[in-house]
């Protein structure tokens, strides 16, 4: 006769050794209510090597009675749900750890060296007035130390000549007006710089510089996804564009 | 008369009457081993009880103690180059320069003015220092550093594990506030609140993604028994996990304090053991 065979679900593991509480369900017909109702019964299960988790969906089959209340043992893992989440907490514990230790140290660093900063005090300021006193002084008088240092200051602001010619910082007003004008002009520009290139004459010009915008080849693209494309590359390149087509757009200007 | 009489013989009379019942060896054999296994149950049971305990020994809303994430949060704030109002401190270096541009004066050398801007940096550093901003605004900054960390993808705000990163650190934020001022019953209910929502986003996530799940409760400081108990952030929580110290929260009937005191007893007896060490650690090990 073969043995009695059921699935069910290990509820508890951990508790005794190479034993393991399963939960099997089964579906009973209830003649009172007329409808079926689940019914669940907890067996004791033998689980030789304690491989078996929470979670685990099992197959379970009936043993010569093993103890009092143990007549299975476990014959299959049909879903490892509980080992794997057992692992994942695993790995995650230790890629946490290293993690939490990287980041730690990132920022011990950064307050060191913010420490740094603060003590020696570097702002543009000063900054400025250490080559200004460059420019001041006399041939000879300064050391190679405080030379290699200036010249280190000029590399960083972009200074040339003294007084410098260019602005040394973008006061943030200036520039701001400035970006608006910029995608002004940018946006002004391409509406109408499409309407001109989408035309069928300019077709073999704009698929060669569209070339590596597209996952296809643009000859092969739905038309207004090409159109869609071509306005990106205008808007992000404008000014590069404005050079490709200098003849195509001539009549804007 | 006759009554008093008649009471002195039924009590003088009586232990000369009783025989003395003994049992057979055969039945005090049994008895022996019925004490046996009523000891050797009381024990697992004990064992079973610090297995349990032990689950349920984290702090089901601030989590593990001594989180390094949220430890390195908290330093995070402190430091000097931090500016409220989301301030930078190159910013304030372009707010002076800037100053000094307006001013009519044509000498960078000028020591007089290299010291005074100098201390003005130091002032507006001072001013918008994180020492002297709202408490909101130090947990906005929290909460946008933590969101950084567990972002999926750049400008992430709203996946699970976010969601409750976020939530984390609002619950500790709002836990120090309701402990110091207890009677605040509005915030002690949002508190409530958003622990049980950090569960459910968390339940989820472990469907979702459990990868992600376990990375999250891990960096968070929770275990998956605190994500998956019923928990209600209650008096009782309150007086096990000592919010406001050792401040009695719920009296205890009669009955129960004497339950309680009688398991003790139990439980110190059985613990005298010489064979039990490894219970003794575990007690020990819960204690800590």
């Amino acid at each position: 006769m073969a043995r009695q065979n059921f699935i069910g679900l290990v509820v508890s593991q951990g508790k005794m050794n190479k034993t393991v509480k399963v939960q099997v369900e089964r579906k009973t017909f209830n003649r009172i209510i007329n409808k079926e109702i689940m019914k669940r019964k907890n067996f004791l299960v033998h689980d030789e090597g304690n491989v078996a988790r929470e979670g685990d969906l099992v197959r379970i089959e009936a043993c010569r009675p093993l103890s009092a209340k143990k007549h299975f043992a476990i014959a299959e893992i049909r879903k490892n749900k509980g080992s794997q989440f057992a692992k994942y907490d695993q790995i995650a514990k230790e890629q946490v750890f290293l993690e939490e230790n990287a980041k730690t140290k990132e920022f011990l660093d950064r307050r060191t060296k913010i420490e740094q900063d603060i003590q020696n005090n570097s702002s543009l300021i000063s900054d400025l007035a250490v080559i200004r006193k460059g420019v001041d002084a006399k041939e000879g008088d300064l050391t190679q130390e405080e030379l290699q240092k200036i010249s280190a200051l000029k590399e960083k602001y972009g200074i040339k000549s003294w007084p410098p010619q260019s602005e040394i910082l973008q006061l943030e007003i200036q520039s701001v007006s400035e970006r608006i004008n910029d995608l002004r002009n940018t946006i002004d520009f391409v509406e109408p710089a499409l309407e001109i290139l989408v035309k069928e004459q300019y077709e073999s010009k704009v698929n060669s510089v569209l070339q590596g915008f597209s996952k296809q080849e643009p000859d092969q693209l739905k038309k207004n996804i090409r159109k869609n494309i071509l306005r990106k590359y205008l808007l992000t390149n404008p000014e590069q564009a404005r050079d490709q087509f200098k003849e195509e757009l001539s009549i804007l200007n | 008369m006759f009554r008093q009489i008649f009471n002195l013989r039924v009590i003088t009379q009586s232990p000369i009457s009783r025989s003395f019942s003994t049992s057979t060896i055969t039945q005090s054999k049994k008895s022996i081993l019925k004490l046996r296994a009523r000891e050797r149950k009381e024990i697992n049971e004990l064992r079973q009880r610090y297995i349990l305990e032990k689950k349920y020994n984290v702090d089901p809303v601030l989590g593990l103690s001594n989180n390094p994430f949220l430890n390195r949060l908290d330093a995070e704030v402190k430091e000097p180059n931090v500016l409220g109002s989301s301030y930078d401190i190159s910013e304030i270096e372009k707010l002076i320069y800037g100053a000094k541009e307006a001013k009519p004066i044509d000498n960078f050398s000028k020591e007089a003015f290299e010291a005074s801007s100098q201390r003005q940096k130091d002032i507006v550093l001072r001013i918008l220092n994180m020492k002297n901003r709202s408490e909101e605004e130090i947990l906005k900054y929290k909460v946008n550093l933590a969101r950084q960390e567990f972002q999926r993808f750049e400008g992430d705000t709203g996946s699970s594990e976010v969601q409750a990163a976020i939530a984390t650190v609002k619950i500790h934020h709002l836990y120090k506030h309701v402990q110091q001022n207890k009677k605040d019953f509005q915030n002690t209910r949002i508190l409530r609140m958003l622990i049980q929502k950090r569960q459910r986003i968390l339940k989820y996530l472990k469907k979702d993604q459990p990868e992600r799940y376990f990375y999250t409760i891990n960096k968070l400081g929770l275990t998956d028994d605190i994500v998956h108990m019923e928990f209600n952030f209650d008096r009782r929580y309150m007086q096990n996990f000592k919010m406001f110290g050792d401040r009695v929260l719920i009296k205890e009937s009669k009955s129960v304090k004497e339950e309680e005191r009688k398991q003790k007893r139990k439980e110190n007896k059985i613990l005298k053991r010489k064979s039990l060490k490894e219970l003794r650690s575990m007690k020990k090990s819960l204690e800590l």
